[in-house]
C-alpha cells in the first residue's frame, strides 16, 4: 500500500505542477499581448513630391517604449529610421528618429544629419515622416528641379489584434 | 576634411558610425581648431539636463509595471474566482471521480500494480516557466541582449538623393502645405 500511496501522490503532484505552470505562462503571454501594438509602415519613394516610384509595406508588433527600426539604402543615401510608440491614457506619443548619411558626388564628402520628432496621435491615426524634408512646401516648381526623389514613411499604430491584426 | 560643429556634436552623442567616427577622432587629435570645438561642445553637452531620457525611461518602467500587475492580478483571480457549474455536472463529475478512485484501489490491491508515472509522460505539459514581479526585469534584459531582429532593410533606387529641407513629421489627415508640426 505504501507504493500505491507514493504513486498516487506523485501523480497528483505532477498534474498540479503541470497545470500551474501552464496557467502562469498563459497569463504572462496574455498580459504581453494585451499591451502589444501593431506598427504598420509604408515606405514610399516619390518623384517630384507626387508620383510614387517605389512602395514597401511592412507590419511589426511591438510594445510601448520598444522601437521599430528601418534601414533604407540605395544610391548616395542611407537612412536609419526608428519609430517608438509610447502609450498612455490619452493615446500614443510617437517618437520618430531619423539618421541620414548622404554622399555627395562632387566633394566626396558625407553629410550626416540626425533628427528627433514626436507627435501625439490616436490609435489608428496615420502620420508621415519625411527624413529628407519636403521641399514642395516652399518650392517654386517652375524653377526648381522637378525630378528629385524623396522618401516618405507613413506610420500607423494600432492595438495588436492577434491573427486578425 | 574639417568636420563641422553639427558633426562633432553627433560624434559626442555617439551617433556617428564607423569609419567616420575614426576619421573625426583623428581630426580631433591632429587639428587644434577641431579639438577646441570638440572640447567646447563636450562641456555644453555635459551641462545639459537629461530630462527627456528620464521621462522615456519612466514611461518604460510604467509599462512594465502595468504588465507585472496584470500578471499578478490574473494569477490571483485564477485561484479565487467563482465558477458557476450546473448541479448535474458536479454530480456526474463526483461519481466519475469516486468510480476512478475505486477502480484504482481495486487494481492496486489485487496484485496488478499500476505503472508509476514517469517524467516523460508529462513532457508536453510540464513547462517550468515562472515569471515573478522581480524577474520580469531579467526577461526584459534577455530580450534586449538579443540581436536586433526588428530592423528591416529596404533597398532604395540607385539614384542621387538630396536633402530637401528640415525633417518633417505630420498627420496624414491634416496634411496640407500650411499645416506642419
Amino acid at each position: 500500500m505504501t507504493r500505491v500511496r507514493a504513486a498516487t501522490a506523485s501523480l497528483l503532484f505532477f498534474m498540479s505542477a503541470a497545470t500551474a505552470a501552464t496557467v502562469e505562462l498563459e497569463d504572462v503571454l496574455q498580459a504581453l499581448l494585451d499591451q502589444a501594438l501593431t506598427v504598420q509602415i509604408t515606405a514610399r519613394v516619390t518623384e517630384n513630391g507626387e508620383e510614387t516610384v517605389q512602395s514597401y509595406d511592412l507590419t511589426r508588433v511591438t510594445i510601448s517604449g520598444r522601437a521599430v527600426r528601418l534601414r533604407l539604402e540605395g544610391g548616395n543615401l542611407t537612412i536609419i529610421a526608428e519609430f517608438t510608440p509610447f502609450e498612455d491614457e490619452e493615446g500614443i506619443l510617437l517618437v520618430a528618429e531619423g539618421r541620414i548619411f548622404l554622399r555627395t558626388e562632387e566633394s566626396e564628402e558625407v553629410q550626416y544629419r540626425t533628427s528627433l520628432r514626436s507627435i501625439p496621435l490616436s490609435l489608428g491615426e496615420s502620420v508621415v515622416f519625411y527624413p529628407l524634408g519636403k521641399s514642395t512646401f516652399d518650392m517654386d516648381l517652375e524653377t526648381e528641379q522637378s525630378d528629385d526623389l524623396n522618401v516618405e514613411l507613413e506610420v500607423e499604430v494600432r492595438p495588436y489584434e492577434g491573427e486578425r491584426g | 576634411m574639417r568636420p563641422d560643429r553639427a558633426t562633432i556634436s553627433a560624434f559626442i552623442d555617439g551617433e556617428v558610425t564607423s569609419p567616420y567616427r575614426e576619421a573625426i577622432q583623428e581630426q580631433i587629435e591632429i587639428d587644434p581648431a577641431t579639438r577646441a570645438a570638440y572640447e567646447e561642445l563636450r562641456r555644453v553637452s555635459s551641462a545639459l539636463p537629461r530630462t527627456p531620457e528620464k521621462l522615456i525611461a519612466a514611461s518604460a518602467v510604467r509599462s512594465w509595471a502595468a504588465i507585472g500587475s496584470r500578471v499578478e492580478a490574473s494569477r490571483h483571480d485564477f485561484w479565487h474566482r467563482a465558477v458557476a457549474l450546473p448541479a448535474p455536472l458536479v454530480a456526474a463529475a463526483a461519481t466519475a471521480v469516486i468510480a476512478l478512485a475505486a477502480a484504482f484501489v481495486w487494481l492496486a490491491t489485487s496484485g496488478m500494480q499500476p505503472e508509476p508515472p514517469r517524467l516523460t509522460d508529462f513532457q508536453d505539459t510540464g513547462v517550468t516557466f515562472r515569471v515573478d514581479q522581480g524577474e520580469i526585469d531579467h526577461v526584459i534584459k534577455w530580450l534586449e541582449d538579443r540581436d536586433d531582429p526588428r530592423e528591416v532593410s529596404i533597398r532604395l533606387p540607385e539614384q542621387q538623393f538630396r536633402i530637401m529641407g528640415e525633417p518633417l513629421l505630420i498627420r496624414r489627415a491634416s496634411y496640407s502645405p500650411e499645416q506642419t508640426e
